[in-house]
């Protein structure tokens, strides 16, 4: 299902009311996510689109912020799909990834450096003894089963 | 149409999760033939995305443990609407073991001994001391790693990897339960940390419970069923068993199952082992009523299904100022502390908690209701500031509480929701109880202390939320006496001595571990008696 202009500048203005621009960092409209982004996501995430026309369609000539605000405090699934769909296109934007310093869930090798035993750390572990209670004798008294 | 011209196998195991894997393998090993039935396919690896960008979008998608959200061909529904908590489970070669966190953590002691220590509840028919050879031997099977000599456990062999790293985060909340005077252990993982038979080593993505990538988490797809499948076994996937058949001697003769073109097969079998979880199992024995067990298979002590136990689950997560590189790492987990596991009856209720040290995950994860909780809203003015805050700089524990077996907390056959196939779905009627309530407010009040005393400039104690009913324990209690357990010591029905329940359904209570370990563990030593006895069972003629 296509999404038209006017329906992307209407999610452009609600996803700014989520993730407005700062010093350091683009908005959400300004990454993308009204754009290509969203076409992205929806390839990933088929299952939000029905979900976002119908928010698309309410949010028509309404304001912004306060159509957001509606949405947080009445209808909870809406505010969802718009909390994950627009962070989730957010972080794709390649400008925002690299100033998060953020490359995905990329490999990190594990360290041979056993580092639990750094400082002594588990000596004191040891020295504080047992933590279990151990299993009664066999002459305990009877149980239920 | 029923095919009545096979030959029986000696052994029909329903449900190809941890439990049945463990007992495939050993029947084969003894030289047993072993027929398995499992509503699921194999996993699609190819559908993890921990190398695709859109990683944290999809997780909840193929992955997702909820089959009511999932729903997935092999799926069935469950009714939860009258449950505090939504049991979650993966119907797949592997089945749970496909999306678990990992966390390989054995029973203590005091766990088998409930009644006798604390007054409450039951013992175990085992202890842990004969419960022992048998961890220690499923552990070098599922390649576990981790560190012998944890104090919280008596003396014996550990497991044959070395465990995770423990990484920035775990160093500074070791110094501080150091400081405190508090337990912690590097932590128990089925994660491999090196290369180990059919594992390769983690690079620690935190994609664990969402398709690992590398192949490195140690779920029973590729730890046992291509063994097993050598071995013999004969693996049947989307066969979906609908009701167990008996005969006049009151033994079962085998299973009707439905394939995914929705022919009705029946499949014969000498001894039948059900391993289909805590919420599968006693449905499959509702199922399976007849006018020779009208209340449903092995269920004349009334307590099939009964005495589900779910673990209510908390989190609490720390903001610290160092780059902890949360990011990544085992989720998994990377030390755990079992400090307040043990009962302290000055608390105002009885058992405890495990607790697990966690990665926080990237950057979308940093945004969601859970953990952070809706007041700690991220969105607006300060959403930059507050997802660095965040980001690399948390680090969480994951908060296993024990739930006592109460007979009303239990799984019936739904009167309406079905399957695909049409056969009733299970309804789950569960209620947390005022003692574990207290137990999780007394962790979690233990556990922000613990990261503030980290050095986290700030705590957020998560929500509690539906969707943690991983572990699906106690509806077909083990126990001595046939009016008030369903199976015995060994797992063997008391009514019907050729139908046996290898899974978490048996559980007495349900400790407050992550319980993979143990059902692994018992499911080997209820194996091992069956095939030591095996001259003596009684079969169909």
């Amino acid at each position: 299902m296509k999404i038209e202009n006017q329906e992307r500048k209407i999610l452009a203005a609600l996803a700014d009311v989520l993730i407005p621009a700062s010093d350091d960092f683009l908005s959400a409209s300004q990454a993308g996510v009204a754009n290509e982004l969203l076409d992205t996501v929806l390839v990933s995430r088929p299952d939000l689109l029905e979900g976002l026309l119908k928010i698309l369609k309410d949010a028509a000539d309404k304001n912004p912020q306060e159509f957001m605000n509606e949405l947080r405090t009445h209808d909870e699934a809406s505010y969802g799909i718009l909390t994950e769909l627009v962070p989730g296109a957010y972080f794709l934007n390649e400008q925002v990834r690299e100033r998060l310093k953020y490359d995905g869930q990329s490999p990190r090798p594990i360290d041979p450096h056993a580092d639990y035993l750094d400082d002594n750390l588990l000596q004191s572990v040891i020295d504080r003894g047992p933590v279990f209670r151990p299993t009664p004798a066999l002459d305990t008294p009877p149980t239920s089963y | 149409m029923d095919n009545q011209s096979q030959t029986a196998p000696d052994a029909l195991i329903i449900g190809a999760g941890p439990s049945g894997a463990v007992a495939a393998k050993r029947f084969a090993e003894a030289g047993m033939s072993v027929v398995v039935l499992e509503q699921g396919d194999w996993p699609d690896y190819s559908k993890a995305r921990a190398n695709s960008p859109d990683f944290e979008l999809t997780m909840g998608s193929y992955w997702s443990a909820n089959p009511n959200r999932r729903q997935a061909p092999a799926d069935y529904p469950i009714d939860d609407s009258d449950s505090d908590i939504s049991a979650v489970l993966y119907n797949a070669v592997g089945g749970g073991t496909v999306i678990y966190a990992a966390h390989w953590q054995r029973n203590m002691p005091s766990d088998f001994r409930v009644r006798s220590l604390d007054g409450i509840a039951d013992d175990w028919p085992l202890s842990y001391e004969e419960l022992q050879p048998f961890y220690e031997r499923v552990e070098v099977d599922f390649g576990i790693s981790g560190l012998e000599g944890d104090t919280a456990f008596p003396p014996g062999k550990g497991p044959p990897l070395p465990p995770a790293p423990l990484g920035p985060m775990g160093k500074l909340v070791a110094q501080a339960h150091n400081r405190l005077g508090w337990h912690w252990w590097p932590a128990p993982n089925a994660i491999a940390t090196r290369p180990y038979g059919p594992l390769k080593a983690c690079t620690q993505r935190a994609t664990c419970m969402w398709g690992c990538v590398e192949g490195a988490k140690s779920s029973v797809d590729i730890t046992h069923w291509p063994q097993n499948e050598k071995l013999g076994v004969r693996l049947i996937t989307g066969a979906r068993v609908k009701r167990l058949e008996t005969n006049g001697n009151g033994l079962v003769t085998g299973a009707h199952y439905v394939d995914r073109e929705g022919k009705e097969i029946f499949q014969k079998a000498d001894v039948t082992i059900v391993c289909a979880n805590g919420i599968g199992t006693p449905r499959l024995l509702q199922l399976s009523a007849n006018s020779k067990f009208p209340d449903g298979l092995a269920n004349s002590s009334g307590l099939v299904g009964r005495r589900l136990m779910m673990h209510p689950f908390g989190t609490v997560v720390g903001l610290f100022e160092e780059d902890l590189g949360s990011a990544h790492g085992f989720w998994g987990q990377h030390l755990h502390s079992l400090e307040f596991y043990e009962t302290d009856s000055a608390r105002g209720f009885v058992r405890g908690a495990k607790w697990g040290l966690q990665p926080t995950g990237g950057p979308l994860s940093m945004t969601r209701a859970y953990p952070w909780g809706a007041e700690n809203s991220i969105w607006g003015d300060s959403f930059h500031r507050d997802l660095q805050h965040r980001l690399n700089h948390s680090a969480m524990w994951g908060i296993i509480a024990e739930d006592l077996p109460e007979e009303e907390n239990r799984v019936v056959l739904d009167p309406v929701l079905t399957d695909g196939d049409g056969i009733p779905a299970p309804k789950i009627i569960y209620r947390m109880s005022e003692n574990s309530e207290r137990l999780m407010q007394f962790h979690l009040k233990q556990a922000k202390e613990s990261l503030e005393a980290a050095g986290a400039s700030e705590t957020v104690v998560a929500p509690l939320i539906r969707e943690t009913g991983w572990h699906l324990l106690g509806t077909a209690k083990m126990g001595s006496d046939p009016s008030s357990s369903v199976v015995d010591p060994w797992g063997r029905c008391h009514d019907i001595p050729n139908l046996f329940i290898f899974d978490g359904s048996t559980w007495p209570t349900s400790s407050g571990m992550n319980p993979t370990a143990t059902i692994a563990a018992m499911a080997l030593r209820c194996a091992e008696h069956l095939v030591e006895q095996r001259s003596h069972q009684k079969v169909p003629a």
